[in-house]
């Protein structure tokens, strides 16, 4: 097991490192940026180590001031958290070359997973059904139009370089295809620097359900359940749960089963997660596959008790997967609302101090956040401050668990989407299941 | 422990040679470390403690950019733009690249921050004399950190 890990993050999920490294033993580096010298991951880390100013560019993403710090400080193995450096290929095999063990899987697999259009092909091998669409980047009009018409209108333009929902065209006729398409490749050129464009059929309503794995460095692949992430704002999810209510037994299986061969074919480690879109059929289609730990673990935690950020610590340590498939059981439903410090209608960012804070408790009520009363929201960062999860025998008793949650947290001096989620959880349809990607964006919101 | 008695802690470290000192029982614990630039006190207790301290602003504690900020001991604080290793001569049996009292030209190179095996030299802005040094050959250093005192010329 590793002696000290550096955290390679800040906010919640620094925290939620630290936290798994404690109960493991392990000393804790915390890096930051000037900025959040006050922050809770650098008060409860064991040492710390100022890499920059406050833009991330220069802080957390600055790999040079990170590696530094593992030397200074000795650390064996660095945490990348997620976002930041998380899904950086070159930091990973930096880390590599620099002697210092990534807790993710290997530079190589992240290029592979990491690109979509490349991902698509490898589990196109392991009879991982996907969404009909191009297997390679289209970079002619004509070409483009002649595709759209095999899959069939309507059809999306995604920017390979894109994720995070940006980058994406919808196209509905063929008469606006081609302008559509010469669009894309100039959007995508400007966004990402890399104008390779490719396109799928456009399910309407889809589901966003996404499969848990966790993988040693042995072999072992497992997977633990589903996470039905659909309720989602300008394709940023919101709101997430555990099971979800289209699964079936035999549903999760096939999915799960599907995204263990994928990860075994690639020689994946670590823990990772594959999206898929389910149509009103079942019919599940492979999206992409994120190869880091993810927001919205938490929620398949509550449902299976697996501590998902230990066991991604241990495998990267080297230790065996110490649980057979048939032992993961899915008990009871889970989940977890993001609050963010915007405004619970318009969305628009509200940072600045907290003038209250009090988190609510009880039987199966957990909060993972790194605010506290009297912190100052920062405005150089992501605005999630907060992830608020319950965990409950049935859904129903979630959502009103969650409900009776989101009244007792107080955070004053500043706008959350805590009054947002409150409607959600409220909304005639949230309640029966009729959701879809497109729930938020049709709003409901009155 | 009431403010009067830290504060008498505090005197009785700046009149004596102890350069560090600490105290622990059940319920606190302090810890009152004599540095080159400032007297630093660390505070864990179960109420919120502000303490006037008679000399210089802890510099290290409040946000800094890499450029230079003054200080009440005055002088200028030279800090470090990245992290490393702080060294004060180009090699191990090299002289230092400055002393204490000596006057430093522009772009003239106060010291090496060592970083992935990377020398980067740091030089001086402006014409200054160093006041003090304020980190030991082959301290760790972050970003912000305080390296050397000087007085702009």
């Amino acid at each position: 097991m590793f002696h000290k890990v550096l955290i390679a993050n800040r906010g919640e999920i620094a925290l939620r490192i630290i936290r798994a490294c404690k109960e493991l033993g392990i000393k804790t580096v915390a890096v930051y940026s000037t900025a959040d010298s006050e922050s809770l991951h650098v008060r409860l880390a064991d040492e710390s180590v100022c890499i920059g100013p406050p833009p991330s560019l220069q802080s957390y993403l600055n790999i040079n001031a990170i590696i530094s710090a593992a030397e200074l400080t000795d650390a064996e193995a660095i945490h990348p958290g997620y976002g930041f450096l998380a899904e950086n290929a070159a930091f990973a095999e930096i880390c590599e070359k620099c002697g210092i063990t990534f807790i993710g899987p290997a530079s190589e697999v992240m290029r592979l997973m990491g690109d979509k259009i490349s991902a698509r092909q490898a589990v196109i091998n392991e009879g991982v059904p996907i969404l009909p669409g191009t297997k390679e980047g289209v970079s002619d009009g004509n070409e483009a139009a002649k595709i759209a018409r095999e899959i069939g209108f309507p059809v999306i333009i995604k920017a390979t370089a894109g994720g995070g929902g940006r980058g994406m065209k919808i196209v509905h006729s063929p008469a606006t295809l081609q302008n559509a398409f010469a669009t894309a490749r100039a959007e995508a050129q400007a966004g990402f620097g890399n104008p390779e464009v490719y396109l799928e059929k456009f399910c309407d309503r889809p589901r966003h359900v996404e499969i848990q794995i966790l993988a040693d460095k042995h072999g072992s692949v497992i997977y633990l359940g589903e996470r039905d992430c659909s309720i989602q704002r300008r394709h940023q999810k919101l709101i997430e749960e555990a099971p979800s209510t289209v699964s079936t037994p035999e549903l999760r299986k096939a999915m799960g089963e599907a995204a263990v061969r994928a990860a075994k074919a690639v020689g994946y480690n670590s823990v990772g997660t594959m999206e898929f879109l389910v149509d009103k059929e079942n019919n599940f289609y492979f999206m992409e596959m994120n190869t880091r730990i993810q927001v919205e673990h938490p929620v398949t935690e509550m449902v299976t008790g697996v501590d998902i950020v230990r066991e991604q610590i241990r495998y990267a340590a080297g230790l065996k997967l110490r649980y057979k498939q048939s032992d993961i059981k899915i008990n009871g439903h889970a989940i977890e609302c993001r609050i963010n410090a915007e405004d619970p209608v318009k969305f628009t960012p509200s940072p600045g101090k907290i003038t209250a804070y009090h988190t609510p408790g009880g039987l199966g009520v957990r909060v993972d956040s790194f605010v506290y009363d009297q912190y100052t929201v920062l405005p150089y960062y992501d605005s999630l401050i907060a992830k608020l999860i319950v965990h409950a025998e049935t859904r129903n008793d979630a959502i009103k668990r969650m409900a009776r949650a989101l009244d007792e947290y107080i955070i004053d001096g500043i706008k959350t989407t805590i009054p947002f989620h409150k409607r959600v959880m409220a909304s005639k349809d949230f309640v029966e299941g009729n959701i879809d990607t497109g729930f938020i964006d049709r709003a409901i919101l009155e | 422990m009431d403010i009067k008695e830290i504060k008498s802690l505090i005197k009785m470290v700046m009149e004596s040679d102890i350069s560090e000192f600490e105290l622990e029982n059940s319920e606190e614990k302090i810890k009152i470390k004599r540095g080159r630039v400032q007297e630093i006190v660390h505070y864990q207790g179960s109420q919120p403690l502000t303490i006037q301290q008679p000399s210089a602003l802890l510099a290290a504690e409040v946000s800094v950019s890499p450029a230079s900020v003054p200080v009440e001991e005055k002088g200028v604080c030279i800090t470090s733009p990245i992290v490393g290793t702080f060294y004060r001569a180009p090699a191990p049996d090299a002289p230092p690249y400055v002393e204490v009292g000596q006057i430093v030209e522009k772009g003239q190179v106060f010291c090496i921050v060592e970083a992935m095996k990377l020398m980067n030299e740091i030089e001086a802005e402006y014409r200054c004399r160093i006041i003090k040094i304020c980190k030991e050959n082959a301290q760790p250093v972050e970003f912000g950190d305080v390296l050397f005192l000087v007085e702009q010329l």
